[in-house]
């Protein structure tokens, strides 16, 4: 559970892109844990801050393509508020938790894949030098 | 799940960890307190051998709260493991893993975790979704309006052995059949008329005897003639829309030019159609005008001239219509300025070209037709304010631009059919009338009706009326209640998105089956089961 990744993703774009990825045969190693909303803009800070207290490495929200939400803005909502928790953790000084935003399309399943992979390499090379 | 079962709070009093803050005993005489947890357990340092001491309550529901550590040893896995709890009947928290620990008062956190864990005490006590109830309506249907749309929904509504009531508005538009049947499908309404008039099911009342539509229990109940009530389950609000006479003296309008080719006069000389006169034209407008044009090019030599701002598109169909136009030789001119000179019907038109700054003129046409303002008629709109209905401008139940709202209003039994939804064309009323029956058909059988999954709703006690969710809202799903001061949800436009409860900054909107809790214990459930 310490190094468990979440991934927070939409039901419209990003759902079609993770099937995708494990259509196209990409597998995710088992820490990544997903989870779906209707909308990538229904994720407020709370949702992701605890997460993070509850012991997963990341949150990676997952949202459709820029303007290509189907319920408009909710995308670009969701990419304020990651950014707003970013700058509370670095406020904070927590080190060893991520937050991101991910913009995909539902065709980019490799892309997807090794996005998701760096991020998952980056936070064990974190927990390594801790 | 069974729900009868009692739950149990595990905590433990981890005074092992360094500078654990929460007293276990403090948080005990507090959590005895909350209603939502049945039984407290406290645990003296439960990641020691303590599985023994758990086995008393077996076969209940569990609430664990702990430190990191007993989730590294492994310690809730064994636990569920013996006692045989699934996924649903176990929840897992965190007493000490805050982030925030260095900022807070040690009250504060004891705060966060009584909520939370009563929270999550109330989530496993019913995580049941919530389902409409379903109801038993009577099997009679009132359809308010006579044109396509009402006598398609009626004759395939006969066909399902409901009896039907037709109300004719006795304002009907001039044309014979109302805009969208007119010329896209010709002799269909008198057609359609006379197999409802041969129906049994189907009876047809005129409007003028109508009374007043009261709204009982499980439905509607009108009186014609001040003869006896009739009772029905359901509403179909089907109204025509009908246009605004032109305001020139001895211009037309479109309903008229409609009526008259439909009649069969033939139109010969300069026509001259003029758009966006007062703002802009609707596209839907543009295309009953292109269509008009057509039909007139069809029957004789006139010479077609058509005057607007800008060319729109944005109707599927439209290109070809305005492509299938210029092939037959309709003239269209883009005008910046225009003075319309009217001597008693002799008009002059001049004009200013808009790229050249040329100017134009039409000297004596014909005739002018000038499209009106469409809308509906006083009797819809009364019927409308009966209803419960909201209207947009005394025109649509719908803002302009929502075309994917469901057929079913915000007032349960009332559904929206045709014109009154918005501009249609003959083919587009056809399926919206199949989209009702559809509807209808589901609601009689006791399904109920479930706008969308995750439809949001606002606490009214709650709501402090800042009107974060009427900016915030994509679909202008949300309305100000102007009386109670709060803000509220237009059902059938609410596409279930979440924006609205992500932003409140009251926390008064929920959304059903999603609300916070049940997400933030989904996850819960997600992270606990990697162990």
């Amino acid at each position: 559970m310490a190094d468990s990744i979440l991934i927070i993703h939409c039901a419209e774009g990003a759902k079609k892109a993770l099937a995708r990825m494990s259509e196209e045969g990409h597998k995710l190693p088992p820490q990544f844990k997903t989870f779906e909303l209707p909308c990538t803009g229904s994720v407020n800070e709370v949702l992701l801050m605890e997460n993070l207290q509850n012991g997963s490495a990341g949150v990676v929200v997952l949202g459709c393509q820029k303007e290509n939400c189907k319920h408009m803005d909710g995308n670009l909502r969701a990419e304020r508020k990651v950014a707003r928790v970013k700058k509370l953790l670095s406020e904070a000084g927590v080190e060893g938790k991520f937050v991101e935003m991910i913009f995909t399309a539902p065709d980019e399943g490799k892309r997807l894949h090794n996005t998701l992979l760096e991020f998952s390499q980056a936070a064990e090379a974190k927990g390594k030098r801790k | 799940m069974n729900s009868t079962r009692s739950i149990v709070a595990v905590l433990c009093d981890h005074q092992c960890s360094p500078n654990g803050p929460v007293q276990a005993s403090q948080l005990q005489k507090r959590l005895s307190e909350s209603t939502s947890i049945d039984k407290l357990i406290v645990l003296q340092k439960a990641c020691q051998d303590q599985e023994k001491k758990l086995k008393n309550i077996a076969g209940q529901k569990v609430l664990f709260a702990g430190c990191p550590y007993l989730e590294e040893s492994g310690f809730y896995t064994r636990a569920a493991e013996n006692l045989g709890l699934g996924p649903g009947e176990m929840l897992v928290t965190d007493v000490k893993s805050s982030i925030f620990d260095l900022y807070e008062s040690s009250e504060t956190i004891e705060d966060n975790l009584v909520g939370r864990l009563e929270s999550l005490g109330r989530l496993l006590a019913d995580s049941v979704a919530v389902k409409e109830p379903p109801v038993k309506l009577k099997r009679n249907v009132l359809i308010f309006g006579s044109g396509l749309s009402g006598l398609k929904a009626a004759l395939e509504l006969s066909g399902e052995k409901l009896s039907v009531d037709l109300v004719e508005t006795e304002d009907q538009p001039v044309a014979p059949g109302c805009l969208a049947g007119g010329l896209n499908a010709p002799g269909q309404i008198e057609e359609l008329t006379e197999q409802a008039r041969g129906s049994e099911h189907v009876a047809i009342f005129p409007y003028r005897q109508m009374g007043p539509i009261q709204t009982v229990e499980k439905g509607f109940t009108v009186s014609f003639d001040g003869a006896q009530q009739r009772e029905y389950g359901a509403v179909i609000y089907a109204p025509e829309r009908i246009e605004a006479p032109a305001e020139e003296v001895g211009a037309w309008n479109l309903t008229r030019l409609y009526s008259r080719i439909m009649e069969g006069h033939s139109i010969k000389g300069r026509i001259v159609f003029i758009l966006d006169r007062e703002g802009e034209t609707a596209p839907e407008v543009v295309r009953d005008v292109l269509t008009a044009a057509k039909a007139i090019k069809e029957r004789s030599h006139a010479e077609i001239w058509i005057l607007l701002k800008q060319v729109r598109v944005a109707l599927p169909g439209l290109q070809e219509l305005y492509d299938l136009a210029r092939e037959m030789g309709i003239i269209f001119v883009k005008y910046q300025a225009l003075h319309l000179k009217n001597d008693f019907g002799d008009f002059q038109i001049d004009g200013q070209d808009p790229q050249t700054g040329a100017a134009f003129q039409i000297n004596k046409p014909d005739r002018v037709i000038l499209p009106g303002r469409s809308g509906l008629s006083q009797a819809a709109v009364q019927v409308a304010n009966s209803l419960g209905l909201r209207l947009y401008n005394d025109t649509y139940t719908q803002p302009y631009s929502l075309w994917r709202l469901a057929n079913e209003s915000n007032h349960p039994g009332v559904l929206v059919c045709g014109s009154a939804r918005g501009n249609m064309d003959a083919s587009g009323v056809a399926e919206d009338a199949a989209s009702v029956v559809l509807a209808l058909k589901q609601r009689l059988r006791g399904e109920g009706i479930i706008p969308v999954e995750h439809l949001a709703s606002v606490d009214k006690d709650k709501c402090a009326y800042c009107l974060t969710c009427l900016r915030v809202c994509p679909y202008g799903a949300m309305v100000k209640n102007v009386e109670d001061r709060v803000a509220q949800v237009i059902t059938t436009a609410c596409q279930g998105c979440g924006v609205c409860a992500s932003e409140c900054p009251a926390e008064a909107i929920t959304l059903r089956n999603l609300s916070q809790e049940s997400v933030l214990a989904g996850m819960h459930k997600l992270l606990f089961s990697s162990i």
